[in-house]
């Protein structure tokens, strides 16, 4: 079975802000990452602020491209025209850090949910409403949240209510950008186990990008770790990450468990 | 949301609201609701003193001037909304395709601004109406010339500002169609902003028409125009000089509603403020 995800040496990088008009000096932000994900895969990437890993986030959902290199999603080139107009788009999605600034203010809980469902399933007004409904259930909400507005909603409501949104056509694969990290630790097990039992149900495949090492234990099978632009250590099965060489891998397993 | 609430509440923003209405009202009913013809010259009542049959007197013609001051409603308030409409509507659609697009167009376009916003707008306003001939269309076309740069600038700062937020970022990164983020995502917030600005720059446009009436380049005698009625007191300042005083009053009136609704609802619309209910 080819891999769902495929990501070929990609580089990226930026302008250094604050040049004058005639210097062109850049920032190397990722430097050749290449990996595979199968499908129901969860890769954890991990590394500290400032490591590019919230860039790569943003390479492989097309909402950045690549210098160089390739990202293929079930063997198409992401980068093409093609695939800017492809149904299998609906297939990715995502959940952010911020979930204040991840809803739109003037939408009510329903309609943030909708959107996806409006653009690629066009359905009847009941048939809508109950799918909606199923979703708040699916996500541990009830139906009380329907017309319920972003600021009336607590931080993890609200980042239920994310998660609903990216599940809503069922994808395949969702990239989840330090979805938790800003959750206070009690809301986070309980977001984490509902991300854990819906990876079971729906067979996803996921990224999950963070700084946290306990979360990638909750929830990966994979890990990368991640130091300045680059993959400096990939582990493809979870049990044997106490078996790490990198330096910088062991100064970070250290920090978290103490070994 | 609740910002019909909120603009109840605040007694300002109401009292503003409700003094334009008033006005927009009275324009609107001026040829059933004026005492008299705005233009009917009657010599023998020149600047006849204010009394029971003509309210606010008459002017050096003899023409009775609170009708004339209904009247220029529909000149003053209502050119200076159309021309306020025609920015808006140009100046965002420029400023929104150059935020949304970005790249060299973006690039293009902002230095066009440049060029534009560069040019004090009173030189540019008479350099143009100079060019063009005199005239209400022109002064409007003028407006309009030194403006929507002005609004575009605006505008694709905050449309730059808003794509940045995740959930422009997730709809972008499922495919949803532009209409869609436009329509569903940037307008709706861009909007509060841009009611704002048009409000508190309708004073200005108000002021503007008037002014370039006042020196002959706006509206034309014998249309009745707040700034062309002060324009024609202006000449008997010393003999007669309560003629100036009741377009004057009206002119300022209606400015002022315009900027303190504009301050009020920048409070009002305010999304921080939405949070503490």
């Amino acid at each position: 079975m080819p891999p769902l995800l495929q990501v070929e040496n990609i580089k990226k990088s930026f302008l250094q802000p604050n040049q004058n008009l005639f210097s062109r000096k850049k920032n190397t932000v990722i430097n050749g990452v290449s990996f595979e994900l199968k499908q129901g895969e969860c890769l954890g990437i991990i590394g500290e602020s400032g490591s590019g890993k919230s860039t790569l986030g943003k390479l492989i959902l097309g909402l950045e491209k690549p210098d160089s290199g390739n990202i293929y999603f079930n063997g198409q080139d992401i980068a093409k025209r093609a695939w800017k107009k492809s149904a299998m788009r609906k297939d990715i999605s995502a959940v952010f850090q911020d979930y204040n600034a991840s809803v739109n203010p003037y939408f009510t809980a329903a309609q943030i949910i909708a959107e996806p469902i409006d653009i690629y399933e066009k359905l009847a007004k009941d048939d809508r409403k109950l799918r909606i409904n199923a979703l708040l259930e699916q996500v541990g909400l009830d139906s009380s949240f329907y017309n319920r507005f972003a600021h009336q909603m607590s931080g993890g409501q609200l980042q239920r209510v994310c998660i609903a949104r990216a599940i809503a056509c069922s994808p395949q694969f969702i990239l989840f950008d330090e979805a938790v990290s800003s959750l206070d630790i009690s809301v986070q097990t309980q977001i984490l186990s509902l991300l854990a039992d819906l990876q079971k149900q729906l067979n996803l495949t996921s990224i999950f990008i963070t700084h946290d090492l306990t979360t990638i234990t909750y929830l990966c099978n994979k890990v990368a770790f991640f130091y300045k632009g680059e993959i400096i250590e990939y582990i493809d099965s979870i049990d044997k990450l106490n078996q790490v060489k990198n330096p910088y891998s062991i100064q970070l397993l250290e920090s978290v468990l103490g070994f | 949301m609740n910002i019909t609430k909120k603009l109840i509440n605040n007694k300002t923003a109401l009292i503003c609201l409700i003094i334009i209405t008033t006005i927009v009202i009275l324009g609107i009913l001026a040829p059933y609701i004026a005492p008299y013809d705005p233009n009917k010259v009657r010599i023998v009542r020149k600047y006849a003193a204010m009394s029971s049959q003509h309210w606010l007197g008459c002017d050096h013609l003899g023409r009775d001037i609170l009708s004339r001051l209904l009247y220029g409603i529909r000149s003053t308030l209502f050119l200076s909304l159309l021309t306020m409409i025609i920015t808006i509507v140009v100046g965002s659609l420029i400023g929104l395709i150059s935020g949304y697009q970005r790249g060299k167009l973006d690039e293009c376009i902002m230095r066009l601004c440049d060029i534009m916003l560069s040019f004090p707008s009173q030189v540019m306003i008479l350099a143009i109406v100079g060019v063009l001939g005199v005239g209400i269309e022109n002064v409007i076309i003028a407006n309009i010339v030194v403006k929507w740069a002005w609004y575009s600038r605006m505008i694709r700062s905050s449309v730059i500002k808003y794509s940045r937020k995740n959930y422009i970022l997730f709809s972008r990164a499922i495919g949803a169609p532009h209409s869609f983020i436009i329509c569903r995502h940037l307008l709706p917030n861009v909007m509060s902003e841009l009611v704002i600005l048009a409000t508190l720059d309708t004073g200005w446009v108000i002021l503007n028409i008037s002014a370039l009436s006042f020196i002959g380049l706006g509206v034309q005698a014998p249309t009745a125009e707040w700034g062309l009625m002060l324009s024609e007191a202006k000449n008997v300042m010393t003999q007669h000089p309560k003629q100036m005083v009741f377009p004057g009053i009206a002119i300022l009136i209606v400015v002022a509603a315009f900027n303190m609704l504009g301050d009020c609802l920048r409070d009002i619309l305010d999304p921080k403020d939405q949070k503490h209910e």
